[in-house]
């Protein structure tokens, strides 16, 4: 089914809506879909328009296990999302505590050119049991909306037993109040990822992506193309950019850090990228310029625990500065340990601590 | 076998301080032998660091959390390879701090840097650790206020625990600078350019020139702190069973040791076991543990306030020997009584092959104070256009052995050729 969302409209017309909610509760049927291929193409005039799944239908689910595909388009996206304005250009995806999203069992879904604002706190968004999920030219903004986080609020955006999860050429808006956690997914991939650090970051043990295997019998590789990193101009907490644990390998290819003052205090270790027990770890070509470490001697830019084979190539330093309390550029906790048990069971309370 | 490779690596315009370090590497100590760990390598290829300053800081820091032994076997090995440093500069620094690791640094160039304030371009002390450095070429060199280029140098107390492969033969950690060139270096305050307190010392082929030295050395070596006392004991392989060494006597070669530093690395392996040959023909069995400075260049050379130029004291361990053989000496001045080779309390000693030019010094070419002195061979030595330098002085409680051939002097202008005192002779 292909439907169409109109934000000129007031009410439905034939194959076209005014909202976005309305557009997908036409594809259902009680929580299934009645096809299995359907799509929604967002007009032009949804730009910078609030949007929303279906406030009561929150669980959305295939026809069968893993069957039917679901694809949300704008249809005005611009060449490449890379500057905070692009945001402003798109329709606005709000999944809000009374409107958070919870799909499984297709086969893909796809997610193009939306402004995706994440503000829920006591409800908790999840894509679970898909072949594909591919979110592309679009930006994610989790900044904190109010203080309610701090009651034990929920922060997660979960991705579940996926084949194959990509996140495609995005502003991602990141205060560590929130993460997308993603768990038991085969191949993730992040490429051309904007990490936009706010003033209002957190020192906190949420990272903007959060990438583990629970089940040892899930391999995970995880692949990172053009992550960049962008600063408000005040001094920051280090941003915990991407934390792993349990994943098999972990492939980083051009990382930017420039004109970030990370010297704001904190009194939790933090890592931009972290790994901890994996087979493999590349990265290659990242360029840090004009960065300015303090206040906390346990922060860096990489920090691998029991990680098998690392290899890192190419990278690219100017104006490093690092006047009051050390940065570690790279921070590893190693063990030659034979035992995979023995290893988790030593290294991993140690490494993944601040007490070393 | 596992690892970490870094290529390519470059840091520019650069200020670290308080704890900064560019890469921090923290192993767990393994726990009851090194024979349940696999063998590990940390590559780093074509680095680079250029107008930075390292303050309370460093680049490389490479430590084991809790040893709890001394072990036969160093399971991680750490190879620098195509470093490039110039204008660095470092205050309670080093740019490499590695304990308990087989550190390998080869084809390095060090240009216009300054180590102020106990700072150091490698360091080890708190792990006897295993240092090759090779194919080096360091200009414009200032050691300032007790810094050192190189030091290994032990100077915490042993560990009593000791791992079971260790248990009669040699502890293994050579360290080995060969081929490398020291030129327009300034020394002062209490600095000196290489210090050692390991067992198995190699300093090969390198080049001494346009050195300026005050109150510092330029190679410090000896004094190894043997893992064997009455306190210590052998540590089972199940953790919980303890025995105590029956070792008396001699030591053997640790071969399975040398066989896992060398495997990787067969040109440095080449290096160690000619080097024990070379110990071998004169002293073959003390060739366990040696002290050996061999064919290399000291030129242009002005000292103030130094006692030994090569420096080499407490090597009295059993089946160890120390040999200053076929090394260059050239245009030496010092402004006090200065000897070339000096040091105290060795037990057998070669000085052979060496070469005497131009020298101006106050001192001898060989000064040794020492208890029992089993072997000395003096032999080979040249002396041409010296003023004031004497051969050989030697003060011993006991002296066993010796034996002096071809010496030949040109325009000598000392009184007393040698003057050997023993109470037992």
């Amino acid at each position: 089914m292909d439907l169409i969302v109109d934000a000129d409209l007031t009410q439905k017309q034939g194959n076209s809506s005014p909202t976005l909610d309305q557009a997908i509760s036409a594809l259902l049927n009680g929580p299934r879909f009645i096809d299995d291929e359907n799509t929604i193409t967002l007009r032009a005039n949804c730009a910078r328009k609030n949007q929303h799944f279906p406030h009561l239908a929150r669980h959305i689910t295939g026809i069968t296990s893993r069957s039917g595909r679901l694809k949300i388009v704008f249809e005005n996206i611009p060449p490449s999302i890379s500057d905070v304005n692009d945001c402003d250009g798109l329709p606005k995806l709000v999944l809000a505590n009374d409107s958070c999203v919870s799909i499984s069992n297709l086969d893909s879904l796809t997610i193009t050119g939306l402004n995706i604002q994440y503000l829920a706190d006591t409800c908790t968004s999840t894509l679970t049991n898909i072949n594909s999920i591919t979110f592309s030219s679009f930006c994610f903004n989790s900044s904190a909306s109010s203080n309610s986080w701090m009651n034990g609020a929920t922060s997660r955006f979960e991705i579940v037993n996926v084949t194959t999860f990509s996140m495609v050429n995005a502003i991602y808006f990141y205060d560590a109040f929130r993460e997308i956690w993603i768990n038991e997914t085969n191949e993730v991939i992040f490429d051309r990822i904007v990490l936009v650090t706010l003033a209002s970051i957190i020192s906190s043990s949420h990272s903007a992506f959060f990438v583990t295997a629970s089940n040892d019998s899930i391999n995970t590789n995880l692949t990172i193309t053009d992550l960049q990193v962008i600063c408000d101009p005040r001094a920051l907490v280090v941003p915990s950019v991407v934390e792993t644990l349990f994943i098999d390998q972990v492939s980083i290819s051009s990382m930017k850090v420039s004109n970030c003052n990370f010297s704001a205090p904190t009194i939790s270790s933090q890592a931009i990228i972290r790994t901890a027990i994996a087979s493999d770890f590349s990265v290659q070509e990242v360029f840090l310029s004009n960065v300015i470490f303090g206040s906390n001697p346990s922060q860096s830019i990489f920090s691998m625990t029991a990680v098998l084979n690392s290899v890192l190539t190419n990278f690219h330093i100017m104006t490093l500065y690092s006047p009051y309390k050390g940065i570690i550029l790279l921070r590893l906790y190693f063990s030659t340990i034979k035992s995979r048990e023995e290893q988790i069971r030593e290294i991993i309370p140690r490494g993944l601590g601040d007490g070393i | 076998m596992g690892g970490v490779t870094i290529e390519n690596f470059s840091i520019i315009d650069s200020y670290l301080n308080s704890n900064a370090y560019i890469f921090s590497l923290l192993i767990l100590g393994a726990k009851n032998g090194t024979i349940n760990n696999y063998l590990a390598q940390i590559t780093m290829k074509n680095m680079n660091v250029a107008n930075t300053m390292f303050r309370y800081a460093g680049m490389l820091r490479l430590t084991v959390l809790t040893p709890r032994f001394i072990a036969a076997i160093e399971n991680v090995h750490f190879t620098v390879t195509n470093f490039r440093l110039s204008n660095v500069s470092l205050e309670y620094s080093s740019i490499i701090y590695a304990d308990g690791f087989l550190s390998y640094i080869t084809d390095f160039l060090a240009d216009n840097i300054t180590l102020n304030a106990a700072s150091n371009f490698y360091l080890s002390t708190a792990i006897l650790s295993t240092v090759f450095i090779t194919n080096g070429k360091v200009k414009n060199l200032s050691l300032k206020q007790n810094s050192n280029f190189v030091k290994g140098n032990l100077s915490i107390s042993r560990l009593m625990s000791l791992g079971v492969s260790l248990d009669g033969s040699a502890e293994t950690r050579p360290f080995v600078i060969c081929n490398c060139s020291f030129d327009s270096t300034h020394i002062e305050s209490d600095s000196t350019l290489i210090v050692s307190t390991n067992p198995m010392i190699i300093i090969q082929q390198n080049t001494f020139t346009n050195i300026f030295m005050v109150g510092s050395g330029l190679l410090v070596l000896g004094g190894y702190p043997h893992y064997l006392s009455s306190q210590t004991y052998f540590n089972g392989l199940d953790e919980a069973s303890i025995y105590y060494s029956q070792i008396s006597g001699a030591f053997i070669v640790n071969t399975a040791a040398e066989k896992s530093i060398f495997d990787n690395y067969p040109e440095l392996g080449a290096i160690y076991r000619n080097s024990r040959a070379t110990i071998s023909v004169y002293d073959p069995e003390n060739s366990i543990f040696f002290v050996l400075a061999n064919e290399n260049s000291f030129a242009a050379i002005f000292t103030m306030a130094v006692v030994s130029l090569v420096r080499i004291d407490n090597f009295e361990i059993t089946n160890g020997t120390i040999g200053v053989i076929n090394n260059s000496f050239m245009t030496i001045f010092a402004s006090d009584g200065m000897s070339v080779v000096g040091g105290a309390m060795i037990r057998s000693g070669i000085f052979s092959g060496n070469k005497f030019m131009s020298l101006n010094l106050g001192g001898y070419a060989f000064s040794f104070h020492t208890g029992t002195l089993d072997k000395i061979f003096l032999d080979s030595t040249l002396f041409s256009h010296t003023h004031q330098l004497a051969l050989c002085f030697i003060n011993a409680i006991k002296c066993k052995c010796k034996r002096l051939t071809r010496i030949m002097l040109w325009m000598w202008k000392r009184k007393k050729l040698l003057l050997i005192s023993a109470a037992d002779l």
